[in-house]
């Protein structure tokens, strides 16, 4: 479940990543500056499907926390 | 009274419950979902109401299943001459032979037969459950959609405790057994994540072993068609 929304989506990502135990000082700070890049790199695109999204973010949170990327890049696909 | 037969076939079909995917996979979802959300107390809370859920559910099909089949045999089974165990065991051996085809869906991760429309649908239901009764309801639908491959494990498992002797007590005792065990994979999963481990490493987990998994009940369900077929229908 992906959003354009940045709001959304860094309210799913501080979900996640509570979620996974990640300090939530710790994971605002990075969240916030994830969305952004991500949202900076797609700015160029004149299409952006939830998919290019959705590898942004993983991209840039891969920088990071693996884990968190991991848990954003496969939610979709555990059932 | 030979009870080979009911005994390894009960053994196989609480082995196949034990590993089929759906309704853990549903309640990783909603657990990691429910511990990004909430306090761990909250979060696991509700996680116990989703296995009750399917708990209550799982129970409710398999006693529908077993008072039928009560009712409808009041004399012992001619299994030899009985066509729905000729049925029973073609449907057996079907589902194993499809089941490494369709069971996990091609590609990454572990992807479920299930439509994407019903997954998208069981995402979105774990990610906005906020209250016990939607923890419950979420763990009983989740047990629905994975009823073409339990239903008939449901099905020769009420023959055989049926076999095994007309105490009620025995009776009821594996139907207990048989259930716990459904629901085993949920309650581990409850455990491990309460012990500090997280959706990663369970995710890592199923993938690692999905190939496994596929073969592996493919395999067990082709062993209780064969059982079937020798210790019933041939009656060796």
């Amino acid at each position: 479940m992906s959003t354009l929304n940045p709001k959304t989506l860094t309210k799913e990502l501080k979900i996640d990543a509570k979620a996974i135990g990640i300090p939530p000082g710790a994971a605002e700070e990075f969240i916030k500056r994830t969305v952004a890049d991500a949202i900076a790199a797609l700015e160029k695109k004149p299409i952006v499907t939830d998919q290019d999204l959705k590898k942004a973010v993983v991209k840039e949170l891969k920088k990071y926390n693996a884990d968190l990327a991991y848990v954003y890049g496969n939610r979709d696909k555990i059932i | 009274m030979n009870v080979f037969a009911p005994v390894v076939i009960l053994i196989l079909a609480m082995l196949i419950m034990l590993l089929l995917q759906l309704s853990p996979g549903v309640f990783l979802l909603f657990s990691h979902y429910a511990s990004g959300k909430y306090s761990r107390r909250k979060s696991s809370d509700q996680s116990l109401f989703f296995i009750f859920g399917a708990e209550i559910c799982t129970t409710l099909i398999f006693l529908s299943v077993y008072f039928i089949l009560t009712a409808l045999y009041v004399t012992p089974i001619d299994f030899e001459n009985n066509i729905l165990i000729w049925i029973t065991a073609g449907i057996f051996a079907a589902i194993g032979a499809v089941f490494p085809i369709c069971y996990f869906r091609n590609g990454k991760g572990t992807k479920l037969f299930i439509s994407r429309r019903l997954a998208v649908a069981f995402d979105k239901k774990a990610s906005s459950a906020k209250s016990r009764s939607d923890a419950f309801t979420l763990g009983f639908i989740s047990i629905l959609p994975e009823l073409f491959f339990t239903l008939p494990i449901y099905f020769l498992s009420s023959l055989e405790i049926m076999q095994l002797g007309d105490s009620p007590l025995l009776r009821g005792f594996l139907i207990l057994i048989f259930i716990l065990i459904a629901i085993a994979p949920l309650i581990a999963t409850h455990v491990y994540l309460d012990f500090g481990h997280n959706f990663v490493e369970i995710a890592k987990f199923r993938i690692r072993n999905k190939n496994f998994n596929r073969f592996f009940i493919s395999s067990l369900y082709f062993l209780i068609a064969i059982i079937v077929i020798t210790f019933r229908i041939i009656n060796l």
